[in-house]
C-alpha cells in the first residue's frame, strides 16, 4: 500500500514539476520536488528502498529533461541511498532533521551537477559569486520541503508506522 | 326649519359653482383640475406602489417554484457564458500568436516549417529545455533549428516518434553563431542558464553598443542565416582579453513559449546537396 501511494505521489510530483513549477521560479530557480520526495522516502524507509526510489526519481527526471539518463539515475540513487543510510543514526523521524538532511543532499547534488555539467571550478569554496546558485537551490528545496514533508508524514504515518531502525 | 334652510343654501352654492365652472375659461379649468391631482398624487403614488408590490409579491409567491427553476437555469447559463468568454479570450490570444508565427513563416519562404505546441518544461534546474508534441513521424530530426515569432529558440535535442525535446538557447550547452546587424561583426552567443545570453568572440576594435540587434550568421549549419537572436544590453571590455563580450537579451521570452516552429533544415540541406550533386553531374557530363 505504501509503495502504491508512493507511486501515485511520484506521478503527481513529476507532473507538477514539469508543468506548474516552471512558472513558480523563486530566485530564478525552482524546487526539485523529486529530490525532496526521494530523500523523504530514503529517510523514512531504509537505504536499500531509498536507493530504488532514487533510481525511479532519476528515470522520471531524465524523462522530462535533456539530462543524461545514467547520470540522473546515479545522482538520484546516491541521494536516496545517503538519506536511507542516516536512518537509525539520527533522529530522522522528525521533519526538521529530514529537512536538514535534504539541504546537505541538495548541496551535494548541486555540486555534482555543477562540476559535471555546468563546468564550474572546483574552487567553489572560495565564495565565487558565480557559484551562489549552489546554496540557493538547497535553500529553495528546504523551503518547499517543510509543507510537503508535513503532508507526506500525515499520509504515510496513517498507512503504516515507521519501520524500526 | 334649519335643515331646510341649509339644504337650500347648499343647492344654491352648487348651482353657482356649476355656473362658475361652466363660465370659467378652459385654461383655469385645467389648472384647477391639475391642482386637485397634485393634492392627491402623493397618496395615489404610494397606494399604486404598494398595490404593485403586493401584486408582485403575491405573483412571486404563487410562481416561486418557476422563479427558482428559472434562476437556476440562468445561473447555469451565466456560468457557461463565462466559460465561453474565457475560451474565446484564449482563442483570441492563440490566434494572435499563430498570426505572428505565420508572418515569420511567410518572411522566410525558402524553408519548410513544422508548427508544434509546447507540452512540457524541463524538470531540473540544470537544463533549459521544453518538450513539444511533434516528433520523427512529423518529419522532425535531431539538430533541427526551432524558432518562434520573436526569433531563435533553440534546436531539437532528442526525437521520439511523437514528441521531441528542444534545448533552449539560454541553456549552458547552447551556442549560435551570430552577426551584429549594424557593424557586421561575427561572434558566438552562448546560454548561461538565466534570462540573459552572452555574446563572445567580438574583436576588441568592434564598435558594438547596447541596442544592437544580433541575427544568426548561418555559420555552423545549425541555424539558417538572418533570424533574430537578441539585442545587446551591455558591452564589457577587459584590459587583457583578446575579445569583447556582451550581455544579450534574447528575442524570445523562454518562459512564455506555447507554440514553436521547427525549421525542416534537415530536408532542406538534403535537397540542396542533391541539387549540388546534380549540378556537378551536369558539369562533368558537359
Amino acid at each position: 500500500m505504501e509503495t502504491f501511494v508512493g507511486l501515485i505521489l511520484f506521478t503527481i510530483l513529476i507532473v507538477i514539476q514539469s508543468s506548474l513549477l516552471v512558472h513558480l521560479n523563486i530566485l530564478s530557480y525552482m524546487p526539485e520536488l523529486l529530490l525532496i520526495f526521494c530523500v523523504y522516502m530514503g529517510a523514512r524507509l531504509n537505504w536499500y528502498r531509498g536507493f530504488w526510489w532514487g533510481i525511479l526519481c532519476g528515470i522520471g527526471v531524465s524523462a522530462f529533461s535533456v539530462i543524461d539518463l545514467r547520470f540522473a539515475i546515479a545522482v538520484f540513487a546516491l541521494s536516496g541511498l545517503i538519506a536511507g543510510s542516516f536512518r537509525g543514526t539520527l533522529f530522522v523521524d522528525s521533519i526538521g532533521i529530514k529537512v536538514i538532511l535534504l539541504f546537505f543532499i541538495s548541496l551535494l547534488q548541486a555540486i555534482l551537477f555543477g562540476v559535471f555539467y555546468k563546468e564550474i571550478s572546483l574552487s567553489f569554496f572560495s565564495f565565487n559569486p558565480a557559484n551562489k546558485y549552489l546554496f540557493k537551490i538547497p535553500f529553495i528545496n528546504c523551503v518547499f520541503a517543510i509543507p510537503l514533508y508535513y503532508i507526506m508524514e500525515k499520509v504515510f504515518t496513517k498507512l503504516s508506522p515507521y519501520e524500526k531502525s | 326649519m334649519y335643515e331646510r334652510g341649509s339644504k337650500k343654501r347648499l343647492f344654491f352654492f352648487l348651482i353657482i359653482l356649476i355656473i362658475i365652472l361652466t363660465v370659467l375659461p378652459s385654461k383655469w379649468k385645467h389648472a384647477f383640475r391639475m391642482k386637485i391631482v397634485s393634492i392627491f398624487s402623493p397618496a395615489m403614488h404610494s397606494v399604486n406602489k404598494t398595490t404593485i408590490r403586493t401584486k408582485d409579491n403575491l405573483s412571486a409567491w404563487f410562481h416561486s417554484g418557476d422563479v427558482k427553476r428559472e434562476n437556476k437555469k440562468l445561473k447555469i447559463r451565466i456560468q457557461s457564458i463565462e466559460a465561453d468568454l474565457v475560451t474565446l479570450e484564449e482563442n483570441k490570444l492563440e490566434n494572435q500568436r499563430l498570426r505572428q508565427l505565420l508572418q515569420l513563416k511567410e518572411s522566410i519562404p525558402e524553408y519548410q516549417f513544422i508548427a508544434a505546441k509546447v507540452i512540457g518544461r524541463d524538470a531540473t534546474n540544470w537544463y533549459k529545455s521544453i518538450t513539444i508534441d511533434k516528433g520523427l513521424n512529423n518529419g522532425i530530426h535531431r539538430g533541427d533549428p526551432v524558432v518562434s515569432y520573436g526569433g531563435v529558440i533553440g534546436s531539437v535535442f532528442e526525437c521520439g516518434n511523437y514528441q521531441s525535446k528542444i534545448l533552449l538557447l539560454n541553456d549552458n550547452n547552447s551556442r549560435v553563431g551570430v552577426i551584429v546587424q549594424r557593424t557586421r561583426d561575427i561572434g558566438v552567443v552562448e546560454g548561461q542558464s538565466n534570462s540573459l545570453l552572452v555574446l563572445n568572440y567580438i574583436p576588441r576594435n568592434s564598435e558594438i553598443k547596447p541596442g544592437d540587434i544580433l541575427i544568426s550568421s548561418g555559420l555552423g549549419s545549425i541555424y539558417p542565416k538572418g533570424i533574430v537572436v537578441g539585442e545587446i544590453v551591455k558591452v564589457f571590455e577587459e584590459k587583457y582579453k583578446l575579445y569583447k563580450f556582451a550581455e544579450v537579451k534574447p528575442a524570445v521570452d523562454f518562459g512564455k513559449l506555447e507554440e514553436v516552429l521547427i525549421i525542416n533544415w534537415h530536408d532542406h540541406n538534403d535537397k540542396e546537396m542533391q541539387l549540388d550533386n546534380k549540378e556537378e553531374v551536369v558539369k562533368v557530363s558537359k
